[in-house]
């Protein structure tokens, strides 16, 4: 593993699939029972039209990306910035990804899932780069 | 219930401690199991301490709230069996194309006052 000052072009994938399953767990460890995420019901009257899973679930996966990729200082002293792009279905299958930016001030990352659609994208910045933001 | 209308910028909803207990990190690897475990908690559990704050404290929600945005700042990660405190409070709220936005920032420090990590949450608010 490389260690966080190390500069590669792109993150190592990492997947998983977001299954009603993993939904649950999620709102248990956080305490988040939105309807929207737990009730098929109530969500299926919503303009989601069905379950979507909490956004975060999907952004440990960026964390995980940027440890293998960096090395453990790459998580313990960053800043993440990320959108909300579309929702995360029950069975998604989603891969998150990045690649580091042109001007060299930390990476762009993204979430797609399986129809190669993003769902979730941002930036990551380490130490001293992101003191300009 | 906390409408659109209602809430306020600078409201303060006040603090929510979390152990970060041999149980919580046991849940944690059920669900993410590639998550080394190195004594610290892995990045992704910052959402563990803000969510729950912003659960908990942020109440009575409208049902249907949907997260439009998120920033965290990591400065450290704690180690398991901490107890950290988040505090919450609305950053502002903002009505853009008939969408009502609501921004919320968190801190969360360690036992000993340091801060972990920072956060700031924009929310689209349901009602």
């Amino acid at each position: 593993m490389a260690d966080g000052t190390t500069t590669i072009d792109r993150l190592t994938p990492v997947t998983k699939r977001i299954d009603r399953a993993a939904i649950r767990l999620y709102a248990e460890l956080t305490d988040d029972f939105n309807p929207i995420h737990v009730d098929p019901d109530f969500a299926a009257t919503t303009p989601m039209k069905g379950i979507i899973a909490h956004g975060l679930l999907s952004v440990n996966l960026l964390w995980q990306s940027v440890r293998r990729s960096l090395g453990e200082a790459a998580v313990s002293d960053a800043t993440l910035d990320i959108r909300f792009l579309r929702p995360v279905r029950e069975d998604d299958v989603v891969t998150a990804g990045g690649q580091r930016r042109v001007d060299g001030d930390g990476y762009d990352v993204w979430i797609d899932n399986q129809h190669g659609e993003t769902v979730i994208a941002g930036r990551i910045r380490h130490g001293a780069g992101r003191a300009a933001s | 219930m906390h409408l659109f209308d209602t809430l306020q910028e600078g409201t303060a909803f006040g603090a929510q401690e979390l152990h970060l207990s041999d149980a919580l990190m046991q849940r944690w690897t059920s669900l993410y199991p590639d998550d080394p475990p190195d004594g610290r908690i892995p990045a992704g559990m910052i959402a563990v301490a803000t969510m729950r704050a912003y659960s908990d404290l942020v109440v009575p929600r409208p049902p249907g709230n949907i997260h439009g945005s998120q920033r965290y700042e990591m400065l450290r990660r704690p180690a398991v069996g901490e107890r950290l405190t988040t505090r919450i409070a609305c950053a502002g709220k903002e009505l853009k194309r008939d969408r009502r936005w609501v921004h919320f920032d968190t801190e969360t420090v360690g036992e000993d006052g340091t801060p972990c990590f920072r956060g700031r949450m924009t929310i689209l608010w349901a009602a």
